[in-house]
């Protein structure tokens, strides 16, 4: 049974912090996280595909890597968004798909989401495995349909013998779900520049909720469902 | 950093926004209004219409009512379609840049002055049909260059390539920011009897319905609320003269009470000319008791802010200290053609 490593919301902080590093200091003075760019760090490509779902997927990842992946169960589930990580014979190759016919602003947050599944899941176990161990490594990605409002969530699953296993073993739980939308609302919606322009925002704007997130939402280019989480998860909520 | 995005997707100059007619089928915002509930005999019963003159009120002067609007809130959104770029599937998507804002103006000692504003430059156009990474990136650079970047959406929420239904998707994206910058000035002091120019639902966030005296005053007419005998009414109405109040919940549900008030008696111009719309929270007015007499008090004040300037040519639906805050909040923004040259010179256009 593989274990998954486990976080406290500090530790996906300084995760998520820890992306900036590498990037151009003019972009700390912008409130619009680079995403694309802090993706472009890791060996994942990224993809967009109208339809998304676990065969289209796999479709898609077959057709670029000339191998057959295999398809989890519900294949025709649709999806938000789609982590493929798969080493074989020590060589890797990563890949974040998202729903092409999503809004922009749920595009980005389920790209970010399944960033952090990778960090903060999968890299780990790739560590903890000898270097020339095959494996596949998975996460569809969806939203519920009663309330598509709120966060996405999804299922981590795992084919650690590839070469002799065809079946996807689920791995994951809703705590590693909420720790990747922590880390995806962590990445886009910095804590540090949230409580900054929160603050000058309240001034100019007032305190209203229902305005501040509408607000905020555009200057982040996050959806007000994900700005609305942020500014509860941060205490920051008002009349 | 130049606002790539738009040369990489075969971004082009719109000159001249001229406009191309509305398809009969097409889907507006008044033509989501076909869900209103109206009950016309609220105040009288609906066969019983008839105008009610508000300047006979006896014993009272609108200057000593406490309830007295004292504060007025307007917005202003100016900008037009300034360019258009292809989708990857090869079809137009314009780009429309705009300078939005909002103003209260406050009424002391007979005297209007500006209480508060805000304004801000944003661009907004329907960005779904784009790659997340490329939009991102153009909203960063717009950000840079001190511009909001407004994802619209067609208003049907469905993807579509017509040039006109996208067009004004961003345009309407636009104009519902503003409302949210009205709403944030609504909301500086909601407590005080204030007067909005428009509806008040679509600035509803700004205040509690239940609990905040905000009135709306509506000069543009979309849609007829009234039966047949409220028409002839309406017209018979003489300035300083009422229609009954009626209910009306529009399709998102802020119910209001609303009446027509004609504030000018349009000599010279359409019988639909001179008279504006009243909303009053229907929350509001029942928790607070309030009755014909109230409306009466409300419409004589509004009536007596009436603009009386000969040279506006909306001064027969206008009332004077929301024309005063058309004009401060107007003298804030910079020259459209500044700012669009500018917008071109960063796209490279």
């Amino acid at each position: 049974m593989t274990m998954l490593k486990r976080y406290t919301s500090h530790q996906i902080r300084n995760v998520a912090n820890s992306m900036w590093l590498s990037l151009d200091p003019g972009h700390l003075a912008l409130s619009i996280s680079p995403l694309y760019e802090m993706l472009s760090a890791y060996p994942i490509r990224t993809a967009e595909i109208i339809g998304l779902t676990f065969q289209s997927a796999t479709d898609f990842l077959t057709s670029e890597t000339g191998q057959v992946i295999p398809v989890p169960e519900n294949g025709d589930q649709p999806l938000a968004g789609f982590l493929f990580i798969q080493r074989f014979r020590s060589a890797f190759y990563g890949c974040i798909l998202v729903e092409q016919g999503d809004p922009i602003v749920r595009r980005r947050f389920s790209a970010a989401h399944e960033l952090g599944h990778y960090l903060l899941h999968f890299r780990p176990i790739l560590e903890s495995l000898p270097g020339d161990a095959d494996l596949i490594l998975a996460e569809g990605l969806t939203y519920s349909k009663d309330s598509p409002d709120e966060l996405p969530s999804g299922k981590l699953a795992m084919v650690d013998s590839p070469n002799r296993d065809v079946q996807f073993n689920f791995i994951g739980n809703d705590l590693v779900e909420r720790e990747a939308n922590q880390f995806a609302a962590e990445l886009l919606i910095p804590e540090a520049a949230c409580n900054i322009i929160y603050e000058s925002f309240s001034q100019k704007y007032g305190t209203k909720r229902q305005i501040l997130t509408k607000r905020l939402a555009t200057e982040f280019l996050v959806s007000a469902e994900a700005m609305r989480w942020r500014l509860a998860t941060l205490k920051l909520q008002s009349s | 950093m130049s606002l790539d995005f738009i040369q990489n997707n075969g971004g082009c100059r719109l000159v001249v926004d001229t406009s191309q007619p509305i398809p009969q089928n097409y889907s507006s915002d008044s033509d989501n209004e076909t869900q209103d509930e109206i009950d016309l005999g609220w105040e009288v019963s609906e066969t019983q219409w008839h105008t009610i003159p508000i300047t006979d009120v006896m014993d009272w002067r609108p200057s000593d009512w406490n309830e007295s609007p004292i504060r007025f809130v307007d917005g202003k959104d100016v900008g037009q379609t300034v360019a258009w770029v292809r989708s990857p599937d090869g079809y137009p998507v314009p780009i429309r840049l705009a300078q939005i804002g909002s103003i209260v103006m406050t009424l002391n000692n007979g005297e209007v002055r500006r209480n508060y504003s805000t304004m801000e430059r944003v661009v907004s156009m329907v960005v779904d049909p784009f790659r997340w990474d490329e939009i991102e990136s153009f909203a960063s650079s717009l950000q840079k260059n001190g511009i909001r970047l407004l994802p619209a959406y067609p208003l049907d929420g469905q993807a579509t390539y017509e040039f006109e239904k996208l067009r004004r998707a961003a345009q309407n994206r636009s104009k519902d920011e503003m409302g949210v910058l009205e709403e944030a000035a609504i909301a500086q002091d909601d407590n005080t009897p204030t007067i909005v120019d428009g509806r008040l639902e679509s600035r509803s966030g700004g205040f509690d319905r239940g609990l905040s005296p905000i009135f709306g005053v509506v000069k543009t007419h979309y849609r007829n609320y009234l039966h047949p005998a409220g028409m002839q009414v309406l017209y018979q109405l003489e300035a300083g003269q009422r229609t009954p109040f009626f209910s009306l919940t529009p399709f998102q549900r802020f119910p209001v009470l609303t009446w027509y008030l004609r504030l000018s008696d349009g000599v010279g111009t359409t019988p639909t000319w001179g008279f504006v719309r009243v909303e009053v929270s229907l929350d509001w007015f029942q928790n607070n008791r309030k009755d014909e007499t109230f409306v009466n008090r409300l419409s004589r004040v509004i009536y007596e802010y009436r603009s009386k300037e000969k040279s506006y040519r909306r001064a027969p639906v206008s009332i004077h200290p929301i024309v005063r805050a058309e004009e401060s909040l107007g003298s804030q923004f910079q020259p459209e053609n500044r700012i669009i040259a500018q917008f071109y010179r960063e796209a490279g256009l």
